[in-house]
């Protein structure tokens, strides 16, 4: 009899320590996958500064050529401002679009100046801040990978119950703004 | 008391360990479903998951696989002998040995070494010859088991049973990796054009935080997840409902239910 309610008293507490390992599991997954997402930002960031860096030196190899280009100097000047002011991730997010806005725009008018093109600092400059977009396009994919696991998960069984009970909401993914997806007009 | 009790308790025992090995797998594909793919050209130190495909270092930096003579950058091999008893099939490892060196996985945007040592490998098998029931025993093996004094045939001149198996990696393989990208250590001033950095096994550091994972399969994650969840149900509701018959077996004995 008393072998009998030991093992019956033994599978209540396993039960009761594998359902409550259970649900710690399911916690520190959704943990893990919410920090997946600040990580991933986090390395987009640390591209975003490298690229802010370069800026002035860009602004310094060009301005001497692109006398007639003032607007556009100006406009990424203002880009970098944002950017070094922004602390919200959509802050951040909207200053990134800006200044790789202008630094197209000042690549695509750099064709206009022959003197420019020719030059080796300018050149260098121009093949790391191409680089370092590439590497930010990756990233940005990135983010929105980890953002997607994470949002398929807290509205997929048996995780949606406890996602909602402790407060996971879901996340934003990083789009593109209407006016980016606009066909260029090329006038040849 | 007496044989029924083994039975219980050695399904209670094996009941444990697949379960066990059902949460471990559970993990497994539960990191390789939550980590997205890297690109290489944009990799970020710490656990990555990346594709691509095998690239030799250089032409000296090439093995060759044991028993069909490939060129590759990793291979294992076992050579086993069957001893048949009453009970049927009985084979024992005579010899077995793994060989790696680093290689470079390239996928659109790039290249990165990798440094296979300890990782965990799911590569299926690549060839397997059973030399009884061979005709003619192909060249590379013969001299393979001439070169390790493995003698082909045993008493009386009747051919063992053995049976010899490899799975390699070559170059031009499509691979998926899941492991840490890190400084390369063997970074040298004296010599230009290095890798900088090496997806590789965890250190210590990561460790700790439960990142060390390193695993290598020449197979797609599609199929790696689905092999995992395969194993994942085999194990946790096999294990588990061994575990619970065992168990309701042992109380029905004890006279639980009378």
């Amino acid at each position: 009899m008393w072998g009998i309610i030991v093992i019956i008293t033994v599978l209540f507490v396993l039960f009761f320590i594998g359902f409550f390992s259970w649900v710690i599991s399911i916690y520190n997954g959704l943990i893990e996958l919410k920090n997946n997402i600040t990580k991933s930002w986090a390395n987009i960031d640390v591209l975003l500064k490298q690229r802010t860096d370069e800026i002035p030196n860009l602004i310094a190899a060009v301005k001497g050529y692109m006398k007639h280009e003032k607007d556009l100097l100006i406009e990424l000047t203002n880009a970098r401002t944002s950017i070094i002011g922004a602390s919200s991730l959509s802050g951040k997010a909207k200053a990134d679009k800006e200044i790789s806005g202008a630094l197209k725009s000042i690549f695509a008018v750099s064709e206009n100046y022959p003197s420019l093109k020719a030059n080796e600092n300018f050149l260098k400059l121009q093949q790391r801040i191409t680089a370092i977009e590439n590497e930010l396009a990756d990233r940005r994919e990135f983010y929105n990978d980890s953002v997607n696991i994470y949002n398929i998960r807290i509205q997929s069984i048996p995780d949606v119950f406890f996602a909602k009970m402790l407060g996971f909401v879901k996340q934003e993914m990083y789009k593109v703004s209407d006016e980016d997806k606009r066909n260029v007009k090329i006038e040849i | 008391m007496g044989d029924n009790d083994s039975w219980e308790f050695g399904g209670l025992i094996l009941g444990g360990i697949l379960f066990v090995s059902g949460i471990k797998s559970l993990k497994l594909e539960r990191l390789i479903r939550n980590t997205p793919t890297s690109k290489i050209r944009s990799l970020a130190m710490g656990l990555v998951e990346i594709k691509g495909i095998v690239v030799p270092v250089n032409n000296q930096q090439i093995l060759k696989s044991p028993f069909s003579n490939k060129d590759c950058v990793y291979y294992y091999y076992t050579v086993e002998e069957n001893h048949r008893d009453k009970h049927g099939d009985n084979w024992s490892t005579i010899k077995k040995e793994t060989k790696f060196v680093n290689f470079r996985l390239q996928d659109d945007t790039g290249e990165v070494l990798v440094n296979p040592d300890k990782a965990r490998m799911q590569i299926p098998s690549d060839n397997r010859y059973e030399l009884k029931k061979m005709q003619i025993i192909p060249e590379t093996v013969a001299a393979f088991l001439t070169a390790n004094n493995i003698k082909e045939k045993g008493w009386f001149g009747f051919r063992r049973e053995l049976r010899c198996t490899e799975y390699f990696i070559e170059p031009g393989n499509e691979l998926y990796v899941l492991g840490n990208a890190g400084k390369n250590p063997s970074l040298s001033s004296a010599i230009t054009n290095q890798d900088t950095v090496i997806i590789q096994k965890g250190s210590l550091f990561s460790k700790v935080f439960k990142k060390n994972i390193f695993f290598i399969s020449d197979q797609k994650e599609e199929t790696l997840l689905k092999e995992l969840k395969a194993s994942i149900l085999l194990c946790l509701w096999g294990g588990g409902g061994l575990i619970a018959l065992a168990t309701l077996s042992l109380l029905f004995r004890m006279g639980a239910f009378k």
